[in-house]
């Protein structure tokens, strides 16, 4: 049999699972982490790290690591690492390649096939991207599943013999979904899901961040958000901070020597934020929160009395505030059943199952809706003019995929030998608001009065969430597909085997290294942070375990990895 | 797919409750699993929509109001005090939003009800600014509260362009943007705006014009929308370009900025580019003298239209009904939905239903063709009579209403 994975590729952390007996489980990296860090870095001498170390890098070479690479997919947009310009593909597929080596060390067998999961949100140029990723890692998309669906998979795995309407909330570190789902007769039915594609606990983190920043900026004139190593170093105490809003009252974000003023003095930051201040920074924040909300319960055609369970998954679900809102809006508590973080890499292990066939998972059945309208553009006729731009919806949101519609436009000017075919997806009656997929010209149109001929448009959209597009002139029958032309970020065959060829010539540190590079990248990121006779100890640690590495003996350099990560977690807790 | 076949695939008969329709097919995916069987699933999905559509209908049409026959049969002799209780009338019915029932006894809802009958009075009374601003605060509470009663988006959208040629700016924007976060997350513009997406693209032109623009143009672009006046509209603001030169061109540069279809091509009219105007002076090379016959009628025909386009720019209390007279056939049309379900003949049913919307929502533009359509199905002959005797009287009433466009 062969083995399919799922695999959970965040903005902030990836997971890989696997259903093993009937059960998701999460497979370990090489740090025994389940949650690998969604973060790339180059070295100094130009050797590529990935997850945990690279992680700890941002702070200390915020130019050479890139992370929430994810937020860039499907567009042409390049990412500096240190001298080096990556595309948001090839920095995914380090991190999917990273997930693939550790999934086939934990199981001891080759791993080829995925099933991977986007947000709900995503459009067709970010899918693409998301299998060109894979395909450059040496990964074969299976099937590639809406998040919030498969975080209401894995939920529904345990609830399947039981009949109820729940709404799944998922607000992960870049996005934020909602999912209105019925379990009946073991059948998962998703009625609707929406979204916000920019919602998730960094943009929570960059407010408290700037909340900080206002206030050093109003007590000594200088602007932290100018500096991108001070920038940095905020961003990451402030995600500490707001981690421990989580369960305190307040929290202290302090930064030493952060920055020099401008009578060249160093500066140190100690800002202590209250929840009630770090709530109301959150405010408009909070209020996006309640616009997908109700327009996926309007989509599903429930009242929100009739919701019998509010599930919270992805890590920013912690927060107070985000299960109050919920609380307010349903009027019930959310119920937290899942392990936050785990859930949508559960739900991809659970699709993984079905499509390899697990006798665990035989009697399961999911149906899933188009998250967003699919149409093209069309001129209608409006008095004795025409009204140009207008959006044509064929295969509308909410429709239940694999689906097919198919749709008859008719020339509007005589003569009119060709059609202009854009296809747009969006919300909106404007095309000039929504989003373009592709065009193309469908020619060979009879000569013949406005309004005599006709095209069929047929949209397929299969159960990938990829659409395909296919015209016929009726009169004639002739046919033609739409092959999407340089959308932007948009690869090639060639182009990806050539991305491939280059990942493959990247040095890493080797995965049994790994270990030992990340403990050191911690280390180096909290010495900036400290200051005085703790700053002097870890200084003498850090030296000693670099020259235990020198002499490459394994035990004496566990040992001292030991010391050194026990000194690390001992100054951060005391902190 | 007939609703015979529909039936088949789902293994049930037309005595069925929707409920069971829904454990069919729920029964029936197992065996056709969008992974394994995608073509299988596709034709299940479309037997079981089509059930529940025909199924959810004849709820619809049983329940229709018994008096809705001799409503359309006052309306005989239509006066423009009819259009406006149209609108009204579609405004302060009860209608629940898509499958959510109100509960009628909650005393929330009848306090909503009073609120949307007032807003309708003002409406009625043709107070439009005195109306704008309540009906903003009732879409602002019916974003929270997803069982309200939806107020009638096309009323809101006449309302809007009404605030705007009347230079309201302020309550336009307030009303503007209580309307668009409703729409957000009513199921967004296309769903609710279906049909009447070229006078809501205009309202929208309009709000996010700036306000420095000249109230004139503002005047006339809101006429463009509102009404049916659109040709008249355009004459008037070529005028304009030509009365006050360096104010057009002011308001031209604004209009270009915005860059959408629509605000070109109305800066095109007020201030044309020099490479237009080479265009509209290239007959003048071939032949002098039917260039200026030509421009003497273009003129004369100009200055008609404007004198009359401007009567009726000060005569603010008439109102223009989307089409009046198609109203009277849309009972028929549910006649003849209702007859053909009775028949079995699925298609023409949900096709008749199809006419009897659009003829509510007055479209002369889609309506012609939809009922050329349902004369076209195959039906029994006494039926297929009346589809056609209908198709003649819908072509006719459209035809009326396109003549009657002031």
């Amino acid at each position: 049999m062969k083995t399919i994975v799922g695999i959970d590729l965040g903005t902030t952390y990836s997971l890989v699972a696997i259903l093993q007996d009937g059960v998701p489980v999460i497979l370990p990296n090489a740090l025994g982490e389940l949650l690998t860090p969604s973060a790339v870095s180059a070295s100094d001498d130009g050797t590529i790290l990935v997850g945990a170390p690279a992680r700890a890098r941002a702070t200390t070479h915020p130019t050479a690591t890139a992370m929430a690479f994810k937020r860039d997919m499907g567009t042409d947009r390049k990412l500096h690492l240190g001298s080096r310009a990556m595309t948001p593909q090839e920095l995914s597929s380090l991190v999917l390649g990273a997930l693939k080596r550790d999934a086939e060390a934990t199981l001891g067998r080759a791993v080829d096939e995925a099933v991977i999961t986007v947000p709900a949100y995503f459009g067709d140029a970010q899918r693409q991207a998301t299998r060109d990723a894979a395909a450059i890692a040496g990964l074969h998309v299976e099937r590639i599943i809406n998040e919030p669906t498969a975080a209401a998979l894995a939920y529904g795995l345990h609830q399947r013999h039981r009949e109820l309407r729940a709404v799944v909330l998922d607000l992960g570190g870049g996005t934020f979904d909602v999912t209105v789902l019925e379990i009946i007769e073991g059948v998962i039915e998703i009625q609707a899901s929406a979204g916000d594609a920019r919602l998730g606990g960094d943009d929570f983190d960059e407010a408290l961040a700037n909340l900080v920043a206002d206030r050093v900026k109003a007590a000594h004139q200088v602007d932290l958000r100018g500096d991108p190593h001070a920038w940095a170093r905020l961003r990451a105490a402030a995600e500490t901070a707001k981690k421990r809003l989580s369960s305190d009252a307040c929290a202290t974000v302090a930064l030493v020597d952060v920055l020099r003023t401008q009578e060249k003095r160093l500066l140190s930051v100690e800002e202590t934020i209250t929840r009630t201040e770090a709530e109301e920074a959150w405010a408009p924040l909070l209020a996006r929160l309640a616009g997908p909300i109700r327009r996926a319960i309007r989509d599903a055609k429930v009242a929100p009395q009739a919701i019998e369970e509010i599930l919270l998954v992805g890590g920013s679900t912690r927060m107070p505030c985000v299960a109050r809102l919920t609380a307010q809006t349903f009027g019930k508590l959310p119920l937290r059943k899942l392990p936050p973080d785990e859930a949508v890499a559960m739900g991809a292990a659970v699709q993984a199952a079905l499509k390899g066939g697990d006798a665990a998972v035989e009697d399961l059945v999911v149906t899933d809706v188009a998250p967003f309208s699919l149409g093209i553009e069309t001129s209608v006729p409006f008095a004795q003019q025409r009204a140009e731009g207008i959006f044509s919806p064929i295969l509308e949101r909410g429709t239940v995929i694999p689906a097919s519609r198919v749709q008859r436009y008719s020339t509007v000017a005589e003569g009119q030998r060709m059609i202009h075919v854009k296809v747009y997806q969006g919300e909106h009656s404007l095309c000039a608001d929504n989003q373009l997929l592709g065009d193309y010209k469908v020619t060979g149109i009879p000569s013949a009065p406005a309004g005599q001929e006709s095209i069929d448009v047929r949209f397929t959209y299969d159960i990938n969430g990829i659409l395909e597009v296919e015209t016929t002139v009726v009169s004639t029958g002739k046919k033609a597909a739409l092959v999407v032309e340089r959308t932007p970020g948009r690869m090639s065959k060639e182009e990806v085997e050539v991305a491939r060829r280059i990942m493959a010539r990247l040095k890493f540190h080797p995965r049994e290294a790994l270990p030992n590079v990340t403990a050191l990248a911690r280390a180096d990121a909290l010495f900036v942070e400290l200051s005085g006779s703790d700053r002097t100890l870890l200084a003498g640690a850090i030296g000693t375990f670099r020259a235990t590495l020198e002499g490459q003996r394994e035990p004496e350099i566990t040992a001292a990895r030991e010391k050194l990560l026990s000194l690390v977690l001992s100054v951060r807790r005391s902190e | 797919m007939t609703l015979d076949q529909a039936l088949a695939e789902l293994r049930i008969d037309r005595s069925t409750e929707p409920q069971q329709a829904r454990r069919a097919y729920l029964r029936l995916l197992k065996e056709h699993k969008p992974e394994v069987d995608p073509e299988g699933f596709q034709r299940l999905r479309a037997a079981y929509e089509l059930v529940c559509n025909v199924l959810g209908r004849r709820l619809v049409v049983s329940a229709a109001p018994p008096n809705a026959r001799a409503d359309s049969a006052a309306g005989k002799n239509p006066t423009p005090k009819m259009a406006v209780a149209e609108i009204v009338a579609v405004f302060t019915s009860a209608k629940p939003v898509r499958g959510v029932a109100p509960t009628e006894s909650s005393p929330t809802v009848d306090r909503d009800q009073e609120r949307r009958e007032k807003i309708g009075a003002l409406l009625r009374a043709n107070k439009w600014s005195e109306a704008a601003e309540p009906l903003a605060d009732y879409y602002d509470f019916a974003v929270g509260h997803p069982d309200a009663p939806a107020p009638d988006p096309r009323a809101t959208v006449n309302v809007l362009l009404r605030l705007h040629e009347q230079g309201l700016l302020s309550i336009a924007t307030r009303l503007d943007r209580s309307f668009m976060q409703w729409l957000d997350t009513s199921g967004g513009e296309l769903k609710v705006l279906a049909g009447f997406a070229p006078q809501w693209a205009i309202a929208r032109e309009l709000g996010a014009l700036p306000s420095t623009l000249s109230p004139m143009v503002r005047r006339a672009m809101a006429r463009a929308g509102r009404s049916r006046e659109y040709d008249d509209a355009l004459i008037t603001l070529r005028e304009l370009g030509q009365l006050d030169k360096r104010g057009a061109k002011r308001d031209a540069r604004l209009l270009r900025a915005r860059g959408t279809p629509f605000a070109t091509k109305v800066a095109g009219l007020l201030a044309p580019t020099w490479r237009q105007r080479m265009q509209q002076r290239k007959p003048a090379r071939r032949s002098r003298w039917r260039y200026i016959w030509v421009a003497s009628l273009l003129v004369a025909l100009g200055r008609f239209l404007f004198s009359t386009a401007t009567e009726s720019a000060h005569d603010h209390t008439r109102v223009v009904p989307p089409a009046f007279g198609t109203l009277r056939w849309a009972s028929d049309a549910q006649a003849l939905a209702q007859d053909g379900e009775n028949a079995g003949e699925a298609d023409l049913t949900l096709e008749a239903l199809k006419l009897h919307d659009l003829l509510v929502g007055g479209d002369c533009d889609e309506a012609p063709i939809l009922a050329l359509r349902v004369a076209a199905m195959s039906a029994p002959p006494d039926l297929k009579a009346r589809s056609r005797a209908l198709s003649a009287h819908v072509m006719e009433a459209c035809h009326e209403s396109s003549q009657n466009r002031p």
